[in-house]
C-alpha cells in the first residue's frame, strides 16, 4: 500500500481537525470526509468524534464505533468479539433470497452465523421460510438473538459447534444450507488481512482452512439438498468439487457451482441435488454461479 | 389607456355576444384585450364547452348509479369538474364585464362607476382565464410527480461550485417553506468544502415536478466572487436537471424494477479492491456506480453507509432519468410533425441570469425580471418567477394547439 503524504495530511487538517486521524484507515480524503460525515451522524458531542477517529487511527472497526452495520435493508448490530457482516456477504445473500419464490415454505439452516445476519436477511426477504442458525461462540448467539429482537424477525438459534458430528445428527432433515464459515488459512493469516481484521476481529471467526468444507461433505450433505458455503480462495471450491466428483454417489447426485463476486473474486461455492427434491434446484440456481460439476 | 379602448370598442361588443353564444367559427380571430387581459380563443372556449357537456353526461348516469366505481374515472370526473368549474367562472366574469361595458357605453352617468368596476374586476378575470386556459391544455405527464433535482457546477471553477451551493440552498429553503417534505440524496462538497461538486435534492411532494420543471437549465450568475481578490465581476454558471420521481418507495416495487433490466444493459460497480476481500478486509467504502449501456447514463453514489441503499437510490435516479429522457423524445417528435417550431424550453440555453450587483434575476424564456436577490436567494420569491414561466408556458403551448388547429382547417378546406 502506498504511503500517505504528508501534504494530504496537512490537507485534511486545514478541512477538519478530527480529518487525518481517518486517513491511515480511508486512504483518501474524500473517503475520509464520507466516514467522518457518519461518525458524525452518530455521536453528539465533538468530543466523541474526536475519540472516534482516534480510535480509527488505531484501526478500530467503524462498525464497532457506530455499533451496526447495515446488511440488505436491514441494519444488524455489531459488537467485539463477532465478525462484522461483509458486503459480498450481502451480495450474495441478497441474491439467493432473490431466486426463491417470495411465498417459498423451505426450511433453512445458517452455520457459523455470528450475528445473524443471512439467517435473519433471508427471513425477513422470504417471511414463510423456517430458519434456523448455529454458531459455536456464545457471544454470537446472543448477539444473533439481539439482533432478531430488535429486527423482529423470528429464527431459530442454537449454541453448537456444528464441526461436531453429533450436531447434524440432531436435526431433520432440510431443503438448504447456508454458511459464512472462518475460511483464512494460519498461512496467509498474517500477509493477507487488513490490520484493522486481524487486530479487532475475532480469530475464532477468521482461521479456517479446509475443516468446514470438509465437515459439509462428510455430514451436511446428507441432510440436505442444496448448499451455499463462502470461500475465500479458489482451492476451497476445488475442494469441495473434488470431494464430490470422487464420490461415486455423490458425483451423481450432486452438481457443484462457484460464484464470483462483484469485485470479482471467488466468493461462494454451491451446489445442489439433482433429484428427489421439494423445489428445482436447478431453476433457482441458474444463473447464479458458474456450474463445475 | 384603458378608457379608450372601452371607448372604441363597439366592435368587441359584438364579438362578446358571439362568444357567448358560442360562436363556431374558427376563422374568427380577433381577440380583445383590457389592459393586460387577453381573452380566450373561441376554440379553446369550444373545448370547454366539451367537456361540461361531458361532464353533464357523466353526472346523470352517476346519478342513475349505472358505473361501478372506476378510479381512472373519478380522476377524469374531478378534472372535467375542475375545468368546468373554471369555465363557469371565467363565463360568469365575462358577461358581467360585458354588462358593465354595456352600461358605461349607454348611460353617461353611470360610466365613472362601471368603469371603475371594470377594472376592479380585470385581475381577477386575468387569474381565472389563466387558471382556465392551464386546465384546459393537456396536462404533462408527469405533472402529478413528485421531483429530483441535480445541480451541478458549470463554468467558473470553485465559484460555480458556490453557486451551486447557493442554488442548492434556495431550492431547499424553497421546499421548506411550502412545507413539503424534502430530502437531500447525494452532497458531495469540493476539496475546500466550499462548495459542491454534485448534489440531489429530492423533493417529495406529489405535483413538485410540475411546479419545478422550468428550473431545468443552466443558470447564469453574475457577481463579485468571495474567491476574488481584486473586486471584478465574474460570470459563472450552474446546471440544474428536473426529473419527475418514478419509483414507489416500496422495496418490492424496486426490487422489480432493478430486475426489469437484462444483464447486459446494466453494469454495477463497486469498490475495486486488491486483496482478497471478503473476511480478509473490513471495508466501510460503500460506494456504487450504476451505468446503463443504452442510454450512457452513468450513475455514482457513495452517501449511505449501505450498499444496497446507495443501489436502490442510484436505480431511482435512472429510473426518473430514463422517463424524463423518454418524455423529452416525444415532446421532440411531436415538434418535428410540427415543423420546425423553435422549442422555447430548450436546456442547453441559459435559462435565468442572476445579477447580484444589479440585484436583479432575469428570466430569459419569458423575459420576467425580478429584483429582489435575497428574497429570491432564500426562496421566498422563486414562486414569483414559477408562476410567470408556467403562465408562459400554457401560452406558448395554447399558441401551438390553436396553430394546429387552423393547420388542420386548412389543409381540410
Amino acid at each position: 500500500m502506498p504511503r500517505i503524504r504528508p501534504s494530504t495530511f496537512r490537507k485534511a487538517l486545514a478541512i477538519d481537525k478530527a480529518l487525518p486521524f481517518l486517513l491511515p484507515e480511508c486512504r483518501s480524503i474524500a473517503a475520509a470526509k464520507q466516514e467522518l460525515q457518519w461518525i458524525k451522524q452518530e455521536c453528539h458531542t465533538k468530543r466523541q468524534v474526536f475519540e472516534f477517529c482516534k480510535l480509527r487511527r488505531n484501526h478500530y472497526p467503524l462498525q464497532y464505533l457506530l455499533k451496526s452495520q447495515p446488511f440488505g435493508p436491514l441494519d444488524i448490530s455489531c459488537k467485539r468479539g463477532v465478525l462484522i457482516p461483509r458486503w459480498e456477504t450481502e451480495e450474495w445473500t441478497m441474491d439467493l433470497a432473490q431466486r426463491l419464490v417470495s411465498n417459498s415454505e423451505l426450511r433453512l439452516v445458517d452455520l457459523c452465523t455470528g450475528s445473524g445476519c443471512i439467517a435473519l436477511l433471508m427471513k425477513h426477504l422470504r417471511p414463510k421460510l423456517t430458519v434456523n442458525a448455529f454458531d459455536c461462540s456464545p457471544l454470537a448467539i446472543s448477539l444473533a438473538s439481539q439482533n432478531a429482537q430488535k429486527l423482529n424477525i423470528h429464527v431459530q438459534l442454537g449454541l453448537q459447534n456444528i464441526l461436531d458430528d453429533s450436531a447434524a445428527a440432531a436435526l431433520p432433515d432440510f431443503d438448504i444450507i447456508t454458511c459464512n464459515p472462518p475460511y483464512i488459512p494460519h498461512s496467509t493469516f498474517v500477509k493477507e488481512t487488513s490490520t484493522s481484521v486481524k487486530l479487532y476481529e475475532p480469530k475464532l471467526a477468521l482461521l479456517g482452512s479446509f475443516e468446514f468444507y470438509e465437515n459439509l461433505v462428510k455430514t451436511w450433505l446428507s441432510k440436505t439438498d442444496a448448499f451455499v458455503y463462502e470461500v475465500g480462495e479458489l482451492s476451497q471450491c476445488t475442494y469441495v468439487q473434488n470431494k464430490i466428483a470422487q464420490d461415486s454417489i455423490l458425483s451423481k447426485l450432486w452438481r457443484v457451482g462457484f460464484k464470483f463476486d462483484s469485485n470479482h473474486r471467488i466468493r461462494v461455492v454451491y451446489g445442489y441435488k439433482q433429484a428427489n427434491t421439494t423445489v428445482d434446484w436447478s431453476k433457482i440456481f441458474q444463473d447464479f454461479g458458474e456450474l463445475k460439476h | 389607456m384603458l378608457h379608450s379602448k372601452l371607448k372604441s370598442s363597439i366592435f368587441s361588443r359584438i364579438h362578446f355576444r358571439k362568444l357567448l353564444v358560442l360562436n363556431n367559427s374558427l376563422r374568427f380571430q380577433t381577440t380583445v384585450s383590457f389592459g393586460d387581459f387577453k381573452e380566450l380563443h373561441p376554440l379553446l372556449l369550444e373545448r370547454a364547452k366539451k367537456y361540461a357537456s361531458e361532464l353533464q353526461l357523466m353526472e346523470q348516469k352517476m346519478s342513475q348509479g349505472s358505473l361501478n366505481f372506476d378510479v381512472e374515472r373519478e380522476k377524469h370526473f374531478s378534472r372535467l369538474s375542475a375545468i368546468v368549474d373554471s369555465y363557469r367562472k371565467y363565463c360568469s366574469e365575462i358577461s358581467t364585464v360585458c354588462e358593465l361595458q354595456v352600461m358605461a357605453e349607454n348611460d353617461e352617468s353611470l360610466r365613472e362607476e362601471a368603469q371603475e368596476e371594470i377594472k376592479e374586476i380585470i385581475p381577477a378575470l386575468v387569474k381565472t382565464s389563466g387558471a382556465l386556459l392551464g386546465h384546459l391544455l393537456p396536462p404533462h405527464p408527469f405533472s402529478d410527480r413528485p421531483c429530483i433535482l441535480e445541480i451541478r457546477p458549470g463554468v467558473g471553477g470553485i465559484e460555480a461550485m458556490i453557486f451551486a451551493q447557493d442554488l442548492l440552498n434556495m431550492y431547499t429553503n424553497y421546499a421548506h417553506n411550502k412545507r413539503w417534505k424534502h430530502h437531500i440524496i447525494s452532497h458531495n462538497e469540493n476539496e475546500s468544502g466550499s462548495g459542491i461538486v454534485d448534489a440531489i435534492l429530492s423533493i417529495d411532494e406529489p405535483g413538485a415536478y410540475e411546479m419545478l420543471r422550468f428550473e431545468a437549465g443552466v443558470h447564469r450568475v453574475q457577481r463579485i466572487p468571495a474567491t476574488e481578490t481584486k473586486g471584478r465581476t465574474h460570470t459563472s454558471t450552474a446546471a440544474v436537471i428536473v426529473l419527475p420521481q418514478m419509483a414507489a418507495d416500496t422495496e418490492k416495487e424496486a426490487q422489480s424494477y432493478e430486475r426489469s433490466f437484462k444483464p447486459d444493459e446494466i453494469r454495477i460497480d463497486v469498490m475495486r479492491a486488491s486483496g482478497k476481500g471478503g473476511q480478509h478486509v473490513n471495508t466501510t467504502d460503500s460506494a456504487v456506480r450504476l451505468t446503463h449501456y443504452p442510454s450512457g447514463i452513468v450513475i455514482n453514489m457513495q452517501n449511505e453507509r449501505s450498499q444496497h441503499k446507495n443501489k436502490a437510490k442510484a436505480f431511482a435516479i435512472l429510473r426518473a432519468r430514463l422517463a424524463e429522457m423518454e418524455q423529452k423524445e416525444k415532446e421532440q417528435k411531436a415538434r418535428d410533425a410540427r415543423k420546425g417550431q423553435v422549442s422555447t424550453t430548450d436546456r442547453s440555453d441559459k435559462i435565468r441570469t442572476y445579477n447580484f450587483p444589479q440585484n436583479r434575476i432575469t428570466d430569459h424564456r419569458c423575459g420576467f425580471n425580478l429584483h429582489d436577490m435575497e428574497g429570491f436567494m432564500a426562496g421566498e420569491r422563486l414562486d414569483d418567477i414559477v408562476d410567470a414561466m408556467r403562465n408562459f408556458d400554457s401560452d406558448t403551448r395554447a399558441n401551438e394547439l390553436l396553430k394546429d388547429a387552423e393547420d388542420f382547417k386548412m389543409n381540410s378546406e
